[in-house]
């Protein structure tokens, strides 16, 4: 395991690793670390070239054995150089450790002291300054020279100059050579060394990283029997009771409350495909319902699937959260529609109760028709709530549009009078009764009006807000034109769209639900700019009512005005 | 009380309340004229002095506010006079701005006795 995740190249040191836990994957370093040095490669490789270079000697004592051994150490060496990878550090301290040794033997031959007790001490010392390599760069030049120095004193006692002038040479030689292999192999050997303790570091962090995420992460093999898990996704598939995971089924542990939906993604997985992000409900610790993303990437090795890692995102909050907002944008749009009935309804009071109090104070009876006229205005505002909050469709959709808007300019009013904006209304009496949901198209006109004052505002230039209605052959059209600071025709496509907005701190749900409400009934929405003043117009075309729907319609709201 | 002959200023869109404070008011004395809306306001404002002035907030064309701004930069003696009126008791922008402009205000619908009673304070100052 340790060594396979170091022989991986940069590249796949991304790929996938299996998740640990903390204290393991500390362990896992060192361990990284000490394989690293690979000591024992290195010793099993020197001993072996100790001892062919000892039998070598023995069989061919004269100068071929040096070109022997020297060859296979420059072979060596070269390997090094060209397989620039970790193992070309551990081939290079060979190659170099060889030749000493192939001249150290050489020189004992001459010197006639192969049989020195020195010999084993020799050979430790080579071994050890070879294996520092790693730690030292100037063991290996501090290395080389002592060990020409050491063949010298040999050559020395043993009073042999040509040894002493040919050895002293090549001492001299292997030293350069020491310096020049620290010198260039050196930035290479620390270039990897960096590139190694990086890759651990990354891996470790990794594993952090995936033990803490909030994400489930799972390493499963081809039978979705769990191999690897983190944190996460053992509190997930804690149903109360599982204590041990692996070996056990993922799709068992998920509980999936449509596992049939899962199927057909398994095998797509299995046929090497990447799965990504599906909607499934599982049931959770304490048997609660958690909406779950679904990921799976299968990991190939050799072409043949041997894992697949899959990660599950708890995304129950999430949907909360956007229920919630959803829930504030309704609550905003309420308060607004309250603050206008609120504003409608003070109105009449206070004249009802002026007309009581000066008539009391003045000795005289209370204009009756006055009274019963501001009464009927507090019923106006009220029905117009009535309808904007009850929700209902009603079973006929027959809307008559002339009782719609007036509630409609009642519940906005008060909003445009606020901003100064300056409303003209230009409505027919008696327009047809039109095929719509009273309730919805009432809030889509108010989700318009809404619009077209928040749209000016704050606008610096003219602020005027024109409501007409016009018959058409089959139908009604209600125009809403403003001079606010219009639509960017590029943004038309995208107004009816929920969630879309370019407001500040709006969600932007108001056209999505003209939208969605005019087309129910085969209506028409259209928006353009208001080519005439700026700012924007918005056309709502609706499909006269049916003559049946209309009979039934009388009948029933004839029922409530008598119920009523 | 010195109501005699004091001018009072009603701005007001509707009809009905305006004429039925003015109806009031000139029981109790004062003399009182009508706007209709902010224009006719201003420009009634600009001929006559008055001891208040009863201004709605929500108005068509020049609201309240508005008109209320105007007075302040160009004639503060009349700005000093306002007792606004507004049945708009939700609006944040309402209270926001009656929070900061520190003019007294009735919300509707009021009484009798708050119309009266806060007309009494603001005219009083206006006689010292």
């Amino acid at each position: 395991m340790m060594n396979h995740t170091m022989q991986q190249t940069p590249n796949e040191a991304q790929a996938p690793v299996p998740l640990r836990s903390e204290p393991q994957a500390r362990q896992d370093e060192t361990a990284v670390y000490l394989s690293r040095l690979s000591y024992e490669t290195r010793l099993i490789l020197l001993a072996a070239a100790l001892y062919a270079s000892l039998i070598l000697s023995h069989v061919m004592p004269d100068v071929s054995y040096l070109i022997v051994v020297t060859l296979g150490a420059i072979v060596l060496l070269g390997l090094g150089f060209v397989l620039e990878t970790r193992q070309s550090s551990v081939l290079v301290g060979n190659a170099v450790a060889l030749m000493h040794v192939a001249w150290i033997t050489f020189a004992l031959y001459f010197t006639g002291a192969l049989n020195s007790p020195l010999l084993p001490l020799l050979y430790v010392i080579v071994i050890i300054y070879t294996i520092q390599r790693d730690t030292s760069q100037t063991g290996l030049v501090l290395g080389g020279a002592l060990v020409a120095l050491f063949v010298q004193l040999l050559a020395l006692e043993a009073g042999n100059i040509e040894v002493l002038l040919t050895v002293g040479g090549h001492g001299v030689l292997l030293t350069a050579t020491s310096w020049a292999v620290s010198k260039y192999m050196g930035p290479l050997y620390e270039a990897q060394d960096t590139a190694a303790s990086e890759a651990a570091e990354y891996e470790f962090k990794y594993q952090l990283a995936a033990e803490s995420s909030e994400d489930a992460l799972l390493v499963v093999d081809p039978e979705w029997k769990v191999q690897e898990l983190n944190a996460a996704a053992k509190t997930m598939l804690r149903n109360g009771h599982e204590a041990e995971f692996k070996g056990k089924n993922m799709l068992d542990l998920l509980q999936a409350r449509n596992p049939e939906g899962l199927a057909p993604h398994q095998e797509q997985v299995l046929a090497g495909e990447v799965v990504s992000h599906l909607p499934l409900t599982i049931v959770g610790p304490n048997d609660q319902e958690h909406a779950v993303l679904f990921s799976a990437l299968p990991i190939f090795e050799d072409d043949q699937i041997t894992a697949i890692r899959v990660s599950l995102r708890d995304v129950t909050q999430l949907k909360e959260f956007r229920q919630e907002i959803k829930h504030l944008e309704k609550f905003a749009a309420v308060r607004h529609v309250l603050g206008g009935v609120a504003h409608s309804l003070n109105n009449p009071l206070a004249i009802i109760r002026l007309d009581v109090q000066v008539a009391q104070a003045l000795d005289r009876k209370p204009d009756g028709e006055e009274l019963v006229r501001q009464v009927d205005r507090c019923m106006t505002a009220l029905r117009g709530l009535e309808i904007y909050t009850a929700g209902r469709h009603n079973s006929t959709f027959v809307t008559d549009l002339n009782e719609v808007l007036e509630q409609a300019i009642v519940l906005t009013g008060s909003q445009l009078m606020m901003t100064g904006v300056q409303l003209n209304v230009d409505i027919p009496p008696h327009l047809p009764l039109v095929h719509a949901d009273t309730h919805s198209i009432q809030r889509s006109f108010v989700n318009i009006i809404t619009n077209a004052w928040e749209a000016m505002e704050d606008w610096p230039g003219s602020r005027k807000l024109a409501i007409t209605a016009r018959r058409l052959a089959e139908g009604v059209e209600v125009s809403f034109r403003d001079t606010g600071p219009g639509v960017n025709p590029e943004e038309i496509p995208h107004l009816f769209e929920a969630s879309y907005t370019t407001k500040e701190g709006a969600m932007g749900l108001g056209l999505s639900i003209v939208y969605e409400t005019v087309h129910q009934t085969g209506g028409q929405v259209i928006v353009s700019p208001n080519r005439r003043e700026g700012g924007t117009l918005v056309r709502v075309i609706l499909r006269l009512a049916s003559e049946e729907s209309v009979q039934q319609y009388r009948g029933i709201s004839s029922g409530r005005v008598r119920h009523a | 009380m010195s109501n005699e002959r004091q001018r009072i200023l009603i701005v007001d869109d509707e009809d009905s309340l305006a004429r039925l404070m003015k109806m009031l008011l000139e029981h109790l004395g004062y003399s009182v004229d009508w706007a209709a809306n902010g224009q006719l306001a201003l420009e009634l404002g600009a001929q006559h002095s008055y001891a208040a002035i009863i201004c709605d907030l929500l108005m068509p064309y020049v609201n309240g506010m508005e008109l209320f701004e105007i007075w302040r930069a160009e004639s503060p003696e009349l700005a000093e006079r306002v007792i606004f009126v507004t049945g708009d008791n939700l609006g944040t922008r309402t209270n926001r701005f009656l929070g900061l402009c520190g003019q007294p205000c009735l919300y509707k619908p009021f009484d009798i006795k708050e119309l009266t009673q806060t007309l009494e304070d603001v005219t009083a100052s206006y006689a010292s």
